[in-house]
């Protein structure tokens, strides 16, 4: 798979590793890239990742739209540590907040998805343990059931109703409060 | 659609995750109904811990205003009775005869609490002084739900501008204690308890402590009163506001973090419109910490 861009070729020199979907597809990111991963970066520690790293849960479309959100998030990342020591410089700080704002940017169109990949999404960044993405996503959902009823939500995510009408008639005595 | 059977549901989603979903709904309301959706989230959500949500407040009309999302909630309350506050999760409820009580309106469990305003006039001193009760407010020295045994501690305002304090347990009723009976006239703006004792605050920047004590009959009262900290008179305008105007004042006693804290909440009133509350608009906060060991304030703007 095509790497990243010009700009963090310099990093790549470094290592690779390889990212293996559960339908056998092969990912080639950096080691930078990857280790946003906690789980990854863990086998990377644990020196497991010879002949690639096999990820039984991930599907060769959910995993490339994870490595679009490393791959952006890695060169955030680098970004930071490398003005940090002249922070005392304005021009730094200018470019900091418009790399800051073209991120939020970023993160507001990769969460331009359907709620099945936003479900598929979530379990992957949970699977692999990257914060951030799973701080995004669970916004996301968060967000969106703000104000809604039950029955909007359901309709939202494609959830059906298998509560007992008994068990319906019992959380609305409970909390009838909470749908008026 | 068509994804649908092959590939899980939401409804699947772990219950951590829908715990991660659920930590970031603030709004009480927001939860319950999300717990509402189907089975395994209404079961799921109640295996976590969830940090508290975000308090409502109480509105003049007895509907409560959700943080952040400005959502009004109403509350049943028993027909003939009226919301005048609140405590932790208890509304204070008044009946129309006067009856008293609190009631959790989430568990539904109620504690019945004497007949305030009738005691109150019951006490010589109020009886023919021709004022009324106005305002009443009520602490606790630990949370009710927890502890339903607890003293409750009643500060009544009337509309002389007289602050008086009630121990109650409940339903015993209790004794008063007068703030105008103590040798130096008390002027109350507010009561708190902090580290289980009682505390008053005089509008005159004196902060009093009140010791409770129990009769023969073992109903508690206020068997002294000591004023701790006398901060006199001195009052030092936020540096956000003009010198100019006059603000008027409302001071709160808050217990918050381990510390009890003196609030100052300056008002700004269009001069057109000095009798109506409705344009008051909160322009600073002043917040003071009393310092109990050396009895001394500490300023924080």
């Amino acid at each position: 798979m095509a790497s990243a861009g010009s700009g963090d070729e310099k990093a790549a020199a470094a290592a690779m590793i390889t990212l293996i979907s559960s339908d056998n597809e092969k990912f080639e990111v950096t080691e930078a890239t990857a280790t946003l991963s906690q789980t990854i970066r863990h086998m990377i520690e644990d020196g497991c990742t010879d002949g690639g790293v096999p990820l039984p849960n991930v599907t060769s479309k959910i995993l490339a739209r994870v490595i679009e959100y490393c791959k952006k998030h890695a060169t955030a990342a680098a970004g930071e540590e490398g003005s940090s020591s002249s922070f005392s410089d304005a021009a730094f700080l200018e470019v900091d907040r418009a790399f800051l704002e073209e991120l939020e940017e970023f993160d507001d169109a990769f969460l331009e998805v359907d709620r099945a990949t936003l479900f598929d999404l979530i379990l992957a960044a949970n699977y692999l343990d990257i914060k951030g993405l799973l701080n995004l996503t669970c916004q996301k959902v968060a967000d969106s059931v703000k104000g809604k009823t039950p029955e909007q939500i359901r309709e939202m995510y494609n959830i059906v109703n298998d509560l007992t009408p008994e068990e319906e008639a019992e959380i609305r005595r409970e909390t009838q409060w909470a749908f008026e | 659609m068509m994804a649908a059977a092959a590939s899980l549901s939401w409804s699947d989603l772990p219950p951590e995750l829908l715990g991660l979903v659920l930590k970031r709904l603030p709004s009480l309301a927001d939860r319950v109904r999300l717990r509402a959706v189907c089975q395994p989230w209404h079961s799921n959500a109640r295996l976590q811990s969830l940090p508290p949500p975000l308090p409502w407040l109480t509105l003049i009309d007895g509907t409560f205003l959700s943080i952040p999302d400005g959502e009004i909630i109403r509350m049943a309350v028993p027909d003939d009775a009226n919301c005048y506050g609140s405590i932790d999760s208890w509304l204070f409820l008044m009946q129309i005869d006067g009856g008293c009580s609190l009631m959790n309106p989430f568990s539904k469990a109620t504690l019945d609490l004497p007949n305030l305003a009738a005691l109150w006039r019951s006490d010589w001193c109020n009886a023919g002084a021709g004022f009324n009760p106005l305002f009443y407010k009520l602490v606790v020295p630990s949370p009710l739900d927890s502890s339903p045994e607890s003293l409750v501690a009643v500060l009544i305002l009337d509309d002389g501008r007289f602050g008086t304090v009630c121990i109650c347990h409940p339903p015993v009723a209790t004794n008063f204690t007068l703030g105008k009976r103590t040798e130096s006239t008390l002027y109350l703006v507010d009561v708190a308890f902090f580290n289980g004792k009682l505390y008053g605050l005089d509008f005159r920047n004196k902060l009093v402590i009140f010791e409770i004590g129990y009769d023969l009959g073992s109903k508690p009262k206020i068997s002294a009163t000591e004023c701790i900290i006398d901060s006199g008179n001195l009052w030092d305008l936020p540096h956000s506001l003009s010198t100019e105007d006059v603000y008027p004042l409302k001071e709160y006693l808050v217990e918050c973090c381990g510390k009890l804290l003196r609030a100052v909440r300056f008002i700004h009133r269009p001069s057109s419109t000095s009798f109506s509350i409705k344009h008051d608009r909160t322009v600073a906060f002043d917040v003071i910490e009393a310092d109990l060991s050396t009895r001394s304030v500490e300023t924080d703007q």
